[in-house]
């Protein structure tokens, strides 16, 4: 190959490359799940066998095959975002995360990842919480445990937010068939609670302490990109203070309980009850509520199971 | 010597791959990977206590324990591995030099790599006495506290070199072609991206390392590499202090060459030598202080004359270092050392000095340091990070926390696991989670509830101490429209504060941080 021959050859890769750039990621190719409101419905288990109360309150909404389809690629996010063990209720229980990944892989899913965008160092906060012992434990080809790769984070638009009018969201998440989200249910000095709507703080990039600045609005419009297919609130500990990171035990309160719904609002609204508050006591459920994501009113929501 | 015997041309030539030659370099290929493969697992793998002894180098380092020894008069124990080399050189003279010292193969590479092969113009052998000055200099000042061994260690130059600049360069190069190739996507990808998960997986790093005095560090290494364009091994025959302070074991070394005198119809080993070992002017010729046992003159003899033998009754060549120079070399370092000290900031340190967890005295501290550099490396934040002048003279290289680069994680103790010399000391996680680095103070001109009247909070969110060192209460604030807002403002709680930087590091605030960390009130000053 002579010099001219592979100029002409590396420059036709290199068109060659940009067209499948555009050919397979236009940005506007979004997996997320229609805007229709959701039905506010939450189902509760009660218990201590933790991966049993994930299959009763999925059971209750109609099975995880609902949910996630043969050959999907599923995302699950759970909050590991702090370098504290499971005892201390900062992050979602380890039992709950490697269920919800099992019951993907029953139902079929091709790729079931296991990612959160931490606070503390990710090896440390992935490690400490244990999730990323008990999901690698299942042992399955299909299921990764990813550290979240800077590289895939895309900005986006937010055309219906208030506040949050573009940031920057994790592409294997939009792309994802199928995203499940499952927080933990724990006290947070300046949001009050954190749980699911709060917990897209960690599928979202950029800096994320500007958001803090406005945090009820932004988590709000975050929310209308980053709209889960099923929401699984982790209720098995709950810390009432010293949140989100805690770091005593005294702060946590054994509830064993599991929450699951679509609606992540109705959600929050629930969770708000554990903690003896009242769902218009949390900006972010309110400002939600308005921006259509789900129902807040505790009258309206329909609770089955216990 | 009347006549000069003829030199062979090609001499200076290296040597084939054969026989001891060939045993030789295969033992430094294996300890310059053993030194690289260390290097790289000094880092988190998801364990809170490191596996590997990755300081090995170090622990096996003589001129360390010596400089700790003196300094601060306390035995590390596992320093002592030291003499056992200083024991071998007894024996077998400088092969550490020759045989395993990474320092030593980096600059037999780099000579291979960088430049022709020619013949040496002299000058190492003109200064080889420097080295042992340079080492009385480093002891003396050593025996006043002022520690300063690790910045002339060829272990710890080259650990620190590698930490700070040629690990972070690398990886930035590749995470950077493979980012590009990865904007580019499919159907580059498809190589790439593999290629990239492997390199993550193996010797790249988690996150981009960044570390301040880049461009100073790459200058000095770069001298040390450029002078092996002037002579092969300059730095270890001009220079080392550690290569002469196994010189002078080496003196006595049980093992020695013959001839022990230049032959009268060759000088080809002269050449051949890259350590200029072979003097003609000393008597006998060959000098056990100066040669690494590289075995390079035994395979180059084309008459085979050349063997390496125990035991000998023949005189050994005189160590002239002149006493007058030695006595100058000790007397500098002794009047260095106020000087130093009264120009150091060690009495009254800078006040957003903070040092690493569990430092307690900023003398001991600077005393015991060796400035290797490992704890930059291990860090899991990149928060530890060299210190320029801000520490005095004496205080380059040694470690910092720059909270706005990295924090110091609650419940990690690696800095402390892989000091060599305890300098941060080993302490259980409970306790380095009680030590004090510094407290935190908030700047009310840049905070974001007290200048916009919005809440915030993210310091109070990420602070792990608990009970948490920064609360916050309900006040008034004007915002900016004038109104009067009730918003949560921040407060610290000095006496649970410990100086991490967590706070630092997450603030929202562009540029400086609205919540710093200084060196405590509490800290020693």
């Amino acid at each position: 190959m002579d010099r001219r021959e592979f100029l002409k050859k590396a420059a036709a890769l290199g068109v060659m490359a940009g067209v499948g750039k555009v050919l397979t990621f236009p940005p506007e190719l979004l997996a997320m799940p229609p805007e229709s409101r959701p039905e506010p419905i939450v189902t509760k288990a009660t218990g201590t066998d933790y991966a049993h109360l994930v299959t009763d309150a999925v059971q209750a909404l109609g099975g995880m095959k609902k949910f996630v389809n043969p050959n999907e690629v599923v995302v699950v996010k759970p909050n590991m975002a702090w370098d504290r063990p499971p005892e201390m209720g900062a992050n979602t229980n380890p039992q709950v995360v490697r269920q919800i990944v099992e019951l993907c892989l029953e139902a079929g899913a091709k790729q079931v990842k296991v990612l959160d965008h931490t606070c503390h160092d990710a090896r440390r906060a992935y490690a400490n919480s244990g999730i990323k012992a008990a999901v690698e434990d299942i042992k399955d080809r299909r299921v990764s445990v990813e550290y979240v790769d800077e590289r895939k984070f895309v900005e986006m638009d937010i055309p219906k937010a208030k506040s949050l009018k573009r940031w920057s969201f994790y592409k294997d998440i939009l792309e994802a068939d199928r995203f499940i989200n499952v927080p933990i249910a724990k006290h947070h000095s300046e949001a009050r609670l954190t749980m699911a709507l709060k917990n897209m703080m960690g599928a979202i990039g950029g800096w994320r302490g500007r958001v803090h600045v406005g945090l009820h609005q932004n988590i709000a419009d975050m929310n209308l990109i980053l709209r889960a297919d099923l929401t699984i609130l982790d209720a098995t500990r709950i810390m009432t203070e010293g949140g989100p990171s805690g770091g005593k035990l005294e702060y946590v309160q054994v509830k064993n309980m599991l929450f699951a719904g679509v609606d992540p609002v109705a959600l929050d609204a629930q969770g708000t009850t554990l903690f003896g508050m009242k769902p218009t006591d949390i900006g972010y459920i309110v400002k939600a509520h308005e921006l259509g994501l789900g129902e807040m009113d505790l009258a309206k929501i329909k609770v089955l199971g216990g | 010597m009347s006549e000069k015997p003829e030199i062979s041309h090609e001499a200076f030539r290296p040597v084939p791959w054969q026989g001891w030659v060939l045993a030789r370099r295969l033992s430094q290929i294996f300890f310059f990977l053993l030194f690289l493969v260390l290097f790289l697992k000094t880092v988190y793998v998801g364990e809170d206590i490191l596996r590997w002894p990755v300081d090995l180098f170090f622990r096996f380092d003589p001129l360390i324990l010596a400089g700790h020894l003196l300094s601060t008069y306390t035995l590390v124990p596992r320093l002592l591995l030291g003499l056992v080399l200083v024991a071998l050189t007894f024996v077998l003279g400088r092969f550490f030099c020759g045989w395993i010292c990474p320092m030593g193969t980096t600059l037999d590479g780099c000579r291979r790599v960088f430049f022709r092969p020619r013949p040496d113009r002299g000058y190492a052998l003109r200064l080889r006495r420097v080295k042992y000055y340079l080492l009385f200099f480093l002891l003396a000042l050593a025996l006043l506290s002022v520690n300063l061994v690790g910045l002339f260690d060829p272990i710890a130059l080259l650990y620190r070199t590698l930490g700070i600049v040629i690990y972070p360069g690398l990886s930035y190069g590749l995470e950077e072609t493979f980012t590009k190739a990865y904007e580019v996507g499919p159907p580059l990808t498809y190589v790439s991206e593999p290629v990239y998960g492997y390199l993550k997986d193996t010797i790249l790093p988690f996150r981009r390392p960044v570390f301040l005095l880049t461009f100073f560090t790459l200058a000095c290494f770069a001298v040390i590499i450029a002078l092996e364009r002037v002579d092969r091994r300059f730095w270890c025959r001009a220079l080392c202090p550690l290569g002469a302070l196994y010189g002078l074991a080496a003196r006595y070394s049980w093992l020695r060459r013959r001839p022990f005198k230049l032959c009268r119809d060759c000088g080809d080993c002269q050449v051949v030598c890259k350590m200029g070992s072979i003097d003609a002017e000393a008597v006998p010729n060959h000098q056990m202080a100066e040669c690494q046992v590289c075995m390079s003159c035994q395979e180059a003899c084309q008459k085979d004359r050349v063997s390496f033998k125990f035991g000998s009754k023949v005189a050994r060549p005189d160590l002239d270092l002149g006493r007058r120079q030695v006595v100058a070399a000790v007397a500098a370092g002794v009047v260095t050392a106020p000087f130093i000290r009264l120009g150091s900031l060690a009495h009254r340190p800078d006040e957003y000095l903070i040092r690493p967890p569990g430092v307690m005295s900023e003398a001991e501290f600077l005393a015991s340091c060796i400035r290797c550099g490992q704890c930059f490396k291990v860090c899991p934040t990149g928060g530890l990070q060299p210190v320029w002048w801000e520490a005095g003279l004496d205080g380059l290289y040694t470690s910092k926390l720059v909270p706005r680069l990295g924090y110091c994680e609650y419940n990690c103790t690696l800095c402390s696991q892989v000091c060599s010399t305890g300098a941060i000391p080993a302490l259980p996680v409970d306790l380095k989670q009680a030590s004090r680095m510094g407290t935190a103070f908030i700047n009310h001109a840049r905070c974001i509830p007290f200048v916009e009247g919005r809440n915030c909070l993210v310091c109070e969110e990420h602070c792990p101490t608990a009970p948490k060192a920064i609360t916050f209460y309900d006040g008034e604030v004007w915002n900016r429209r004038g109104e009067k807002v009730l918003v949560k403002l921040p407060v610290i709680v000095p006496d649970q504060c410990i100086g991490c930087g967590i706070c630092e590091n997450k603030c929202p605030v562009g540029g400086e941080s609205a919540i710093r960390v200084k060196r405590s009130l509490r800290v020693e000053i």
